[in-house]
């Protein structure tokens, strides 16, 4: 059984066949087999994983098997929980990557707009064109774990928005851990030109907390990649709701091009251990991304958000914001790099990592970064800040007398509303602020 | 019984002894003024009868309503019938002054005051303190001029329905008509069920709101109480008389 530490050629040959994907795919595989195979394992000597130990990431994991090609099925709707809850009975198309298997359903008026949702292997087939372009355009096969999953996806989401259209309704993405093992989940969402869309992307599983830890100890190795056309809009959010014995490493990236809008938001809530680079490369003048971010980290918990917000283009913006809080013993370790290339004159960029210790033992690590290559820029800032609750405001509070942990409940609600305010998704905010509020036991 | 009940209190702050032995009492819908110089320890007796964790009692006894305050939590204290109008209110980003508001009313007052009737006497208080309806739309306290700021500590008031109300230098930093303003609002809030004890330094908010008694405070004691013409003899004479001569 082929696993992350051994994985070969013929184990990635023998998953495309199963797959039953076209030649063209093997072929792109087995060039991020390549680059897989040549990299090293990271250590925690590089930069890039000081904050979390790559060994936390059991390789030695089977990598889970999809099933045997065969015609997709229809996906269920969205789960009832986390931040889809919301938008589960309206959405435009969903699918779902459970374990290693993909399943698919987009409602006629989207199908008709030409909206396509449906599972990278099948897509390899049937919008072979839209797939080739796109496809690692955003996540190459630069980093280790990035090859890993480019090589040997075992099931991806491919959702595509035709130029100009604008979706009303929000498409989701499941993508959902059942069962011991290495998921390697890949999605793909393509934005036309002048296309709008929401795209809520929820991972979860295994979804028993109450299964204290006997079931889902997974590593999953995972890629969202987005690609927006000239004056796209994409409203993004992926989040981590995972079990307590995930160890999820991601990567998280837009590829933008003129004048569009990136708008993303993490939310990592779950997993013993979530390492992600939400990045975005701003590719065209123009371009703009909003990075948002919300955690919150627990006993056991190491999250680390490591961001690239690469301006490759003139009058580029980015505006970054990313907040935390923090209890137990959980670890929590941001890293925000703002690259401005030569070429990109005239861009504005800010980003800001605040967190809030809610325990003794729980600790932050906030690294605001700057690579200014350009002399022209605008604007170019940073923010960072590890502190506690505010006395002053718990004595105000409870002076009115609100009790104590109601006053607490109602600031940490208020630290993360700077970020959740700048929330367009349906659904989120509330989904979000309920979960925080469930998290400090108030 | 007076409302509010002070016996020979002493307060020390980060260990330093800032009220040393101060006695007042405010009975059931009084006005009463504390006045005193910079530092003679008026805010710290503010403090001390709210319960901010800085201020350690170290003697005596603050009663409201019979029971005794030290020991209590600032929310139980708030509950029992206290509102203390801060000279600094603080600001809080990220939590709306409706939900703010909301919150507390329901802690403190023991009926349940339904969402629709709650916003209804919100906006008839507002509309008395010539406050904009924006402002149920922003933080607490966040981005608040100084006037703003106090009109916001007397509609707390308002809502909050104490029985001891006491104003720790609400007059400062304002001007004429926000004074006035204010002082209307305390006026109308003033009856048999409520005590209020005007914290201040100068005599211009008492051209506004008559107390019934004026107590002067020098050094962490009351030196001297007297009627409404006390604080006129002040404004004539200052705080001189009652210097003590540096030991």
């Amino acid at each position: 059984m082929a696993t992350l530490a051994t994985l070969t050629e013929s184990d990635v040959i023998a998953l495309s066949e199963r797959l039953g994907e076209p030649a063209w795919l093997l072929e792109r595989r087995l060039e991020a087999y390549k680059a897989f195979a040549d990299l090293p394992w990271p250590d925690r000597r590089v930069e890039e994983w000081r904050y979390t130990d790559p060994a936390r990431f059991d390789l030695t994991r089977p990598v889970l098997e999809p099933p045997a090609a065969a015609p997709l099925a229809s996906a269920p709707a969205p789960r009832a929980e986390g931040v889809v809850a919301a938008v589960r009975d309206r959405v435009a198309a969903h699918v779902a990557l459970t374990g290693a298997a993909a399943a698919a359903t987009v409602t006629p008026a989207a199908a008709a707009a030409g909206v396509v949702a449906t599972s990278l292997s099948a897509a390899a087939h049937d919008h072979e064109a839209a797939v080739r372009d796109a496809l690692g355009a955003a996540v190459g096969a630069e980093r280790k774990f990035d090859a890993a999953n480019l090589a040997a996806f075992t099931a991806g989401a491919f959702v595509h928005v035709p130029a100009d259209v604008e979706l009303a309704d929000p498409i989701a993405v499941t993508v959902a851990v059942t069962a011991d093992g290495t998921a390697l989940p890949r999605v793909l969402v393509v934005l036309g030109a002048h296309a709008r869309a929401q795209v809520y992307v929820d991972h979860h599983g295994p979804d028993s907390a109450s299964s204290a830890g006997e079931a889902g100890a997974a590593t999953v190795v995972e890629v969202v990649e987005a690609v927006l056309g000239e004056g796209a809009r994409l409203d993004l959010v992926t989040a981590q709701d995972w079990g307590t014995r995930v160890d999820h490493v991601g990567a998280h990236k837009g590829w933008v091009g003129a004048n569009a809008v990136h708008h993303h938001l993490e939310v990592t809530t779950g997993g013993r251990t979530v390492y992600l680079t939400p990045d975005v490369r701003l590719a065209q003048p123009g371009a703009a991304a909003d990075l948002l971010g919300v955690y919150l980290t627990g006993a056991g918990q190491q999250v680390e958000h490591r961001s690239l917000i690469h301006h490759d283009a003139s009058a580029t913006t980015s505006d970054t914001v990313y907040k935390g809080a923090l209890a137990g013993d959980g670890v929590a370790s941001w890293y925000g790099n703002i690259r401005i290339e030569p070429h990109a004159k005239a861009t504005a960029s800010d980003e800001t990592n605040r967190n809030l210790i809610l325990s003794d033992d729980a600790r932050a690590n906030s690294i605001p970064f700057l690579e200014i290559l350009c002399s022209d820029v605008v604007r170019c800032g940073h923010h960072s800040s590890v502190g506690q609750l505010d006395r002053l405001q718990e004595f105000y509070l409870t002076s009115r007398g609100i009790p104590p942990a109601e006053a607490r409940r109602l600031l940490v609600l208020g630290f993360f509303a700077e970020v959740v305010e700048r929330v367009d998704l349906p659904g989120v905010k509330d989904a979000v602020l309920a979960e925080v509020a469930a998290r400090i036991g108030a | 019984m007076a409302e509010l009940e002070i016996n020979d209190l002493h307060v020390a702050v980060e260990g330093n002894e800032i009220l040393k032995g101060l006695t007042l009492s405010v009975p059931k819908g009084e006005t009463h003024a504390l006045m005193g110089p910079n530092g003679s320890g008026k805010s710290t007796l503010a403090y001390a009868i709210a319960g901010h964790p800085a201020y350690e009692i170290t003697g005596g006894s603050v009663r409201l309503k019979g029971q005794e305050l030290a020991g209590m939590s600032p929310d139980q204290r708030a509950q029992l019938g206290l509102f203390l109008a801060m000279q600094y209110p603080t600001e809080i980003p990220g939590v709306s002054m409706t939900n703010f508001l909301r919150t507390a009313v329901q802690a403190v007052r023991a009926e349940d005051l339904p969402v629709r009737q709650f916003m209804k006497e919100l906006r008839a208080e507002m509309a008395q303190l010539d406050m904009n309806p924006d402002f149920l739309q922003r933080n607490v306290n966040e981005g608040f001029s100084g006037g703003e700021k106090k009109r916001f500590e007397i509609l707390q008031m308002a809502m909050l329905h104490p029985e001891v109300a006491v104003l720790d230098e609400t007059d400062s930093g304002l001007d004429v008509d926000a004074l006035r303003v204010v002082s209307e609002g305390v006026n109308r809030l003033r009856g048999p069920g409520l005590g209020v004890l005007i914290i201040t330094h100068y005599t211009r908010i008492l051209r506004y709101i008559t107390p019934d008694r004026v107590h002067v405070m020098v050094a962490g004691r009351i030196v001297e109480s007297g009627g409404p013409e006390l604080a006129e003899r002040l404004e004539a004479q200052g705080y001189e008389s009652y210097r003590v001569p540096a030991l």
